[in-house]
Formats: structure tokens, sequence, C-alpha cells
């Protein structure tokens, strides 16, 4: 399982990564192989916005539905558009190409609590794994 | 308390992800399940299914005792076939959906879902023993038509339930015989579909049965556990020297969405003990002349809705409790719902109440948490069936 050390993450398998441009939003390489194919996204528009652990779009994959929350109040800036075509980039290249949503945050102390890769890490052993 | 499939360190090695299924830790996938999916309908596929029960009636009059318990008549079903067949209740509700494999009049194995194998094989042993009580307790005139002979031969039929033991894999598609015949040279595999053979793999004995649950030509191969990973390794590396013509590892997920594809049923989904094998449309698994627990309520119970499959003209996926809406009514429930990289769509499968006059083509909606999805009624399966013609077919031609 792939947890680049440079991201931030929640124990809801998303992962962001703060930029001049915003915070960007994806969710991790354990997520898309728990989920299994994702098939479509049901992508937010830009503009809308979102309160934090609000949810921001679902996932439908072969197996499952998920939902993205919004780990940071604020905007979307912009959305991944090639998604709606190639759903399967999240799968392939879930840090990035596969991004999902990038947010232009209300106040960056809004958010719920992020873990670095380690402590997402134990967060996934802790409620046992399948991997 | 869960069991290991034997061949969980060859998975590992292959870098698969795993999943509980049923108290089973089996591989949910290997690489995407589109690519085994589509690796099925067009060369071959390698699914571990150690987790379906074999559960084996043996001596005395095995075959008819069994008889007695499932909807097909098996003593019509010539030696070294197979059939499927369904295990119902006194109210003629779905115990279970099986393959009996004929092995004589003495032997007959039934491959049951890992979900029931315990209930089944419980239920199994308890309807045995009380047939063959009654017989022995009433003498003869509870079974005028039975003698205490037979009575005595039906009291020595033995339930052998070897859970954990066994394993069991599926080589399914159009390369899957050319696959198994390099995996096992001299050996011949079984010709027609639902019939089974004894032959080695890497030197084990297996039971190969020509069946499946993808609706492509193919062999499940049931042996002793400690012969796993050698008949896994003949028949994965039996690409003939080429990589591609190897089959390709698939998963539980994959195994999903072939059988959803081919409307086949999952127990416990779209069949249940709530259903009975006329709603379910597999009446065709009912033989007229079989004489079975659940035959008289099967033969009195009205059906009033029935499975359809469904495919999907929306952007979205269909899950199982989602409405059925026809002209916005509520007429029924999703039973199964997934997507088909074969089909490039979202299918599924359902219950629709025959009030609402259901009948392929008819436009329909799903329904989940107030999202509508606009979907078309459809006859099963989705993709026509690839298998061999069975014995039953050559039988009536």
């Amino acid at each position: 399982m792939n947890t680049p050390t440079d991201l931030n993450y929640t124990a809801t398998h998303e992962w962001l990564r703060r930029g001049s441009d915003g915070v960007t939003v994806g969710i991790t390489d354990h997520a898309q192989g728990e989920l299994t194919d994702v098939v479509f996204v049901d992508l937010p528009r830009v503009g809308e916005h979102f309160g934090v652990t609000d949810e921001i779009c679902s996932l439908e994959s072969v197996k499952a539905v998920a939902y993205i929350l919004a780990p940071v109040a604020g905007t979307v800036a912009a959305v991944n558009e090639r998604l709606r075509k190639q759903p399967e980039l999240i799968n392939k290249d879930p840090y990035g190409e596969g991004w999902i949503v990038r947010l232009t945050p209300d106040a960056p102390e809004q958010t719920v609590e992020l873990l670095d890769a380690a402590g997402y890490q134990a967060s996934i052993a802790a409620r046992g794994s399948t991997h | 308390m869960a069991f290991d499939t034997p061949l969980l360190a060859v998975h590992r090695e292959l870098g698969a992800r795993l999943v509980e299924f049923a108290g089973w830790r089996l591989p949910l996938q290997f690489t995407s399940v589109a690519e085994e999916a589509r690796a099925c309908r067009q060369s071959a596929a390698l699914f571990d299914i150690s987790h379906m029960g074999l559960v084996r009636m043996v001596g005395g009059s095995a075959r008819a005792a069994a008889s007695r318990l499932v909807t097909r008549d098996l003593t019509a079903i010539p030696v070294g076939c197979a059939a499927y067949a369904l295990l119902l209740d006194e109210r003629a509700g779905i115990l279970d959906d099986l393959f009996v494999m004929v092995d004589s009049d003495a032997s007959v194995v039934m491959v049951v879902n890992a979900v029931n194998h315990e209930k089944d094989a419980a239920w199994i042993g308890r309807h045995l023993g009380a047939t063959s009580q009654a017989c022995h307790s009433e003498r003869s005139e509870a079974c005028p038509e039975r003698s205490r002979r037979e009575s005595r031969r039906v009291h020595q039929v033995r339930l052998e339930d070897s859970r954990g033991t066994t394993f069991g894999l599926a080589l399914q598609g159009p390369e899957a015989e050319a696959i198994l015949r390099r995996a096992a040279p001299g050996e011949e595999p079984p010709e027609l579909f639902a019939t089974i053979k004894r032959i080695r793999i890497a030197e084990a004995e297996v039971i190969v049965s020509r069946t499946g649950y993808t609706g492509e030509d193919g062999f499940e191969v049931f042996g002793e556990a400690r012969n796993a990973i050698d008949v896994w390794g003949a028949v994965s590396g039996a690409g003939g020297g080429h990589e591609s013509a190897r089959p390709t590892p698939a998963g539980l997920a994959a195994r999903d969405v072939l059988r959803q594809e081919m409307g086949y049923p999952l127990w416990g989904s779209d069949i249940s003990r709530e259903t009975t094998p006329r709603q379910a449309g597999l009446g065709w698994a009912v033989d007229s002349a079989a004489d079975f627990i659940g035959r008289e309520a099967l033969d009195n119970a009205p059906v009033t809705r029935r499975r359809f499959g469904f495919v999907i003209e929306d952007h979205g996926v269909a899950r199982s409790g989602d409405g059925i809406l026809v002209s916005g009514d509520r007429v029924g429930a999703v039973s199964s719902g997934t997507y088909s990289h074969n089909l490039g769509t979202a299918i599924g499968q359902g219950y629709v109440s025959l009030t609402a006059n259901p009948r392929p083509g008819m436009e329909m909606e799903t329904e989940a948490h107030g999202k509508r999805l606009r979907a078309r009624l459809a006859s099963l399966p989705l993709i026509p069936k690839k298998t061999r013609k069975s014995w039953r077919q050559l039988k009536e031609a």
C-alpha cells in the first residue's frame, strides 16, 4: 500500500495536499483498493461551498458507493474533469491523475483531524486491514 | 471462526487484495475487476473457490435419499453427471442453490454455498435421519412403497462434510479447455457441460466438473487442500510458454460481475428462504417428476412477483435494497447491482410485482436516497451463455 509522506490524511480515507492554488483532495491507495474499480464519479460544481465533513461527491465502484467528505471548509475551485470519462484514474494513480477536487479553504484552521502518513497507516492497521 | 483459503500464500505473492467472505479469507481482486472480468470473457480467468462447500452423501441408496431433498430427480441423472438444483424448506423457500454431482447410486456430492455450508449439512443430516427413522419405527405402514431392506439401506447413508479440508478452483473462459489440457497432459477432461471426471493434475487426484458461475465454457476443480498450491501452479502456469496464454487470476469482485452479467442468482441477495423457485425464475431447475421437501408448497404457492434483470441508462449503479419504480410507483426492489465493463453499463437484477405487468424492455427506474436512475427491464442472461452443450441437451435431442 502506497502512502506518500508529503500528504495529510483523514480517518475517512481522503488525502489532501496544500498548495498555493488551494487544497487538493483525493482518496487513498488503500481506499481505492477496498472500493475496487471506480466506475462513476459524481463531481461537484465549481463554486459550490462545503462545510467540514460535508459530502462533496459520491464515487460508485463495481462493489460499493463511497462519499468524499470535505476535510476543510471551502469553495470548489476546480474538479478533475478527466474522471468523467476515466474514473479508473482513481484506481491507477490515486495521488496523482486521480485527484478529485480542489478547494479554496475558508480558513486554514477549519479542518477535520488530520493524520500524517504514519498516523494514517496506524489507523488502518488498528481497524484490521485485509491487505 | 474464519477459514483461510489453502491458496493464501499464492494470493499474497500475487499481491491480491483479500476480503472476508462467508467466514473465508479470499482474494477480492488481483489487478482490476475490469481486467479480470474481461479476461474471463476473452481468454481465461482462474478463480479460487475453496470456500465452496462439498457435502457428500455416501453408502446405501445415497442417490435416492438425496433426491428427496432437492428439486431434481437425481435418479434420472446419469452417473458422472451433475445438475443445478435447489434445496427447499417445507414452505418452498430456497435454503440454498447448489450443484449435485452423481458419482454412483451410493455417492452424491453437493457443492453448496459457503455461507450455507453448515446449515445445509445440518438440514441434510436431520432429514436423512428423519427419513430412515420413520421407516424403521413405523415398519412398512409409514413407508408402504419402501421395503424394510431399502429403509435399512437409507439408514446406511453417511454424510461426509469436508469443511475446511478441500480446495476448489474455477478455470473459466474460451481458453479454459486448452489450458486444462496443458496442465494435465494425457488426461481427458469432461466433455459436456455438467459432467464430471476424476483426473490427475500435478499428480494430485481431483474432481473436475465442466461447470462454472460465469456463463463461459470452463471447469471447476476440487481436491484435497494439501494439493491446492500444486494444482493452482500447474493450471496457472499452463500457458504453453506464452505469458498471454496463461489464465488471469481473478477475485470475488470479478466473479460477482460475471455472474450478474449472466443473471445467475447469489443466495442471500437474489434468492433466500423468502423466495420460491418460480418467483426467482428458476422453475427450470425443478423436475416435474421429482418428489422433494417443499414440493407441495411450491405447487400451491401463488407467484406474485418475478425476478428480472435490468440495464441502467443513467450514470449510476443500483444496489441491493434500492426501489424499482414503474411509472413512478414502487413495484419492487433491487436484489443485486454492479457495473459491467464488458457491457459498458451498470446492470442488476431484482424482483418486480406482477401487478406492474413487467416485461423485458419496459422502462423503469431505480431509487435510492431520493436519487432515481433510468433503466430498462431485461431478460437474463445479459450476455449470451457460452457453455458447452449439456448431457441433458444431448439426452433430449
